[in-house]
C-alpha cells in the first residue's frame, strides 16, 4: 500500500483534573491513506470526535504521535461539522461562506478566481450556483446547508477533509444528496482522504472503504468495509450493524 | 384513549402549515406520523396536545376520547394533558429542567395534577424508574450528570408516571445514537403496550417507524400524502412522497449480507 498522509500510533487522551480525570481514548493507532475514505464508527461518547480532534491538530494527545506527510495540517484540511446551521454564518451569503477559506489561506487569488472556484465547489455538491450564490443560510433546507458546508470544506482543495456526524442533523431523505455529494467529490478529486465520523454503519456503507470501530475509546475493530460489514468479530459491532437494519 | 382529528387546518402569521388532515389514533393503536423537516408534522401534535403558539389559527375537529380539543379553554386543556396525556420530546437535553433532579423531575406531573402524599409520589417514581430501565441512585442527579439515552429514559418516565392514556413521541431518538435509537424505540413501544395506552410516533426517518407503528400517515406540504399499514407501505410505497422517504430508508440501512 502507499504511505499514508495521516498516521496516529498509540494516542493516549484524557479529560479532566485531579479526580474527575477520565481516559477517553486508549492507546489508539489508525491510518488514513491519500484518495481512501475511512469510516470512524462508534456510539456517543467512544472517543470518535476526540480522535479526529487529535488527527487535525484541534487537540493534543497526552502519549502517542500523529505524523501527517504535508505540511501544515490545519491549513490542509476542510472541516465539516454535524449541524451546518449553526456552522454557517446566518449573516452571510452563500458566497461569502463558501470563499471565506480562500480568502483567508489564499491571498495570492483574483477575486474573479475566488469566485469561480466558489461557483466550481457548489456545482460538485450538486447546488446550482446562479440559485445559490446569493442566498442566506435562512433560505436553505437542512440538507442544501450542509452541502454549502461541504462546498466550503472543498474549495481550497485540501488533502484531508474530516466530516463529523455530517448526516445526523439532517432529514433522512435528504441524507441521499449529502451522500451523493461526498461521492461525487471522491470522484473529482481522487486524491483527497475523507474521514467520516458517524454512529450509524447505514451511512457509512455507501462511502467508506474502510470502517474503524471505536468503543469505549479503544479500537474495536478496523478493516475493509465488506469485511466489518459482513463478518464482524466485534460484539460492539454487531450491534451496530443490528441498529442500522430496516 | 382514541384520538379523531377532522379537517385539521393550521395556519400562523397568515401561512398555512397544516391542510385540511384527518388522522384517527386507535384506542391501543400505535400509528406513526412520517415526513421531511417543515411537512407540518410537530404543529399537529401541538394542535392535539393545545400547545400551539398563540397567534395560530385553528379550524376543524379535534377529539381526545370524548372530549372536543380544538376551541377548549386552557386550563381545561392542561387538566385534560395533565391526566390523560403524555408527551416525550426529541431533544432531551432542552425538555429536562437543569437544575431539578431526575426524581423531582419525574414526580412534577403527580404534584400538579394529583393529591399525593410525598412517599407515595416517591414510590411511584422509584417504579417508574426501574420500568424505563435506569438504576435507583439517577434519582439524586442532575441531567448534565447522564448520557443522553438516560436522559432520554427520564424523559420518557416524566411522560408516562401519571399513566396516560395517549402518549406523543415526537422524534423522540433524533437527537441519539443508532444503538440508543433501537433501545429507545423498543423501550417505549413494550411500555405503551404494557399500559394499554395509544401513541402517536413522529419521525422522518420510515427505518424507525417499521419497529414504532402497525399503521402511519404520510405528510407532506401539511397535507396528509398517503397512509396505510406501516410493513405495506414499506413494500409498497404508491405515492412519490411516500416512495422518497422508503427509499431513503432503505439505502441508509444495512441490507442483509447476501442481498448485498
Amino acid at each position: 500500500m502507499t504511505v499514508p498522509i495521516l498516521s496516529v500510533r498509540n494516542v493516549s487522551k484524557y479529560f479532566g483534573r485531579r479526580a474527575d480525570r477520565r481516559q477517553v481514548l486508549f492507546d489508539v493507532s489508525a491510518d488514513v491513506y491519500p484518495g481512501e475514505c475511512l469510516a470512524v464508527i462508534g456510539g456517543s461518547g467512544s472517543g470518535k470526535s476526540t480522535l479526529t480532534r487529535i488527527m487535525l491538530g484541534l487537540e493534543t494527545a497526552d502519549s502517542g504521535t500523529v505524523t501527517y506527510a504535508g505540511g501544515d495540517i490545519r491549513r490542509e484540511s476542510g472541516l465539516v461539522f454535524q449541524d451546518p446551521f449553526s456552522s454557517l454564518d446566518p449573516r452571510w451569503r452563500v458566497a461569502r461562506s463558501v470563499a471565506e477559506p480562500l480568502r483567508i489561506q489564499r491571498r495570492d487569488l483574483s477575486r474573479d478566481e475566488i469566485d469561480a472556484r466558489a461557483a466550481e465547489a457548489l456545482r460538485t455538491v450538486g447546488l446550482d450556483p446562479a440559485v445559490f450564490l446569493g442566498r442566506y443560510p435562512i433560505d436553505l433546507s437542512g440538507g442544501q446547508a450542509q452541502r454549502v458546508a461541504i462546498a466550503r470544506a472543498i474549495v481550497n482543495e485540501p488533502r484531508v477533509i474530516l466530516a463529523d456526524e455530517p448526516m445526523s442533523a439532517i432529514d433522512v431523505a435528504a441524507r441521499i444528496q449529502i451522500l451523493d455529494a461526498f461521492a461525487a467529490i471522491r470522484e473529482t478529486r481522487r486524491e483527497t482522504a475523507l474521514v467520516m465520523v458517524s454512529h450509524d454503519l447505514g451511512v457509512v456503507q455507501h462511502i467508506a472503504d474502510r470502517i474503524l470501530v471505536l468503543h469505549d475509546g479503544r479500537v474495536e475493530e478496523c478493516g475493509p468495509t465488506a469485511s466489518v460489514l459482513g463478518d464482524s468479530q466485534s460484539a460492539y459491532a454487531r450491534e451496530l450493524i443490528a441498529a442500522a437494519s430496516l | 384513549m382514541s384520538v379523531e382529528i377532522r379537517g385539521l387546518n393550521v395556519a400562523i402569521g397568515g401561512k398555512t402549515i397544516v391542510r385540511d388532515v384527518d388522522l384517527n389514533v386507535g384506542d391501543g393503536e400505535r400509528v406513526g406520523l412520517v415526513g421531511s423537516s417543515g411537512s407540518g408534522k410537530s404543529m399537529i401534535s401541538r394542535s392535539i396536545m393545545g400547545l400551539l403558539p398563540a397567534n395560530a389559527h385553528v379550524s376543524g375537529s379535534i377529539r381526545v376520547g370524548d372530549r372536543q380539543v380544538v376551541g377548549m379553554r386552557d386550563a381545561e386543556l392542561a387538566d385534560l394533558r395533565g391526566r390523560y396525556m403524555g408527551m416525550v420530546f426529541q431533544n432531551p437535553a432542552a425538555s429536562l429542567n437543569p437544575v431539578t433532579t431526575v426524581a423531582r423531575q419525574i414526580a412534577l406531573p403527580l404534584r400538579l395534577h394529583y393529591d399525593l402524599t410525598k412517599t407515595e409520589r416517591l414510590d411511584r417514581v422509584r417504579a417508574m424508574i426501574a420500568k424505563v430501565g435506569l438504576p435507583d441512585d439517577v434519582l439524586g442527579k442532575y441531567p448534565h450528570q447522564l448520557s443522553g439515552g438516560q436522559q432520554q429514559r427520564v424523559g420518557i418516565a416524566t411522560a408516562l408516571i401519571t399513566s396516560p392514556r395517549f402518549i406523543i413521541a415526537d422524534e423522540p431518538t433524533t437527537a441519539l445514537d443508532s444503538i440508543v435509537q433501537r433501545q429507545i424505540v423498543d423501550l417505549l413501544v413494550s411500555l405503551v403496550d404494557d399500559a394499554g395506552a395509544s401513541m402517536l410516533f413522529i419521525t422522518h426517518d420510515f427505518a424507525v417507524l417499521a419497529h414504532a407503528t402497525t399503521r402511519c400517515y404520510v405528510l407532506d406540504g401539511g397535507r396528509i400524502a398517503d397512509s396505510g399499514d406501516t410493513a405495506a407501505l414499506l413494500d409498497h410505497p404508491s405515492t412519490t412522497q411516500t416512495d422518497r422517504l422508503v427509499s431513503a430508508a432503505r439505502t441508509l440501512s444495512l441490507v442483509e449480507s447476501g442481498e448485498a
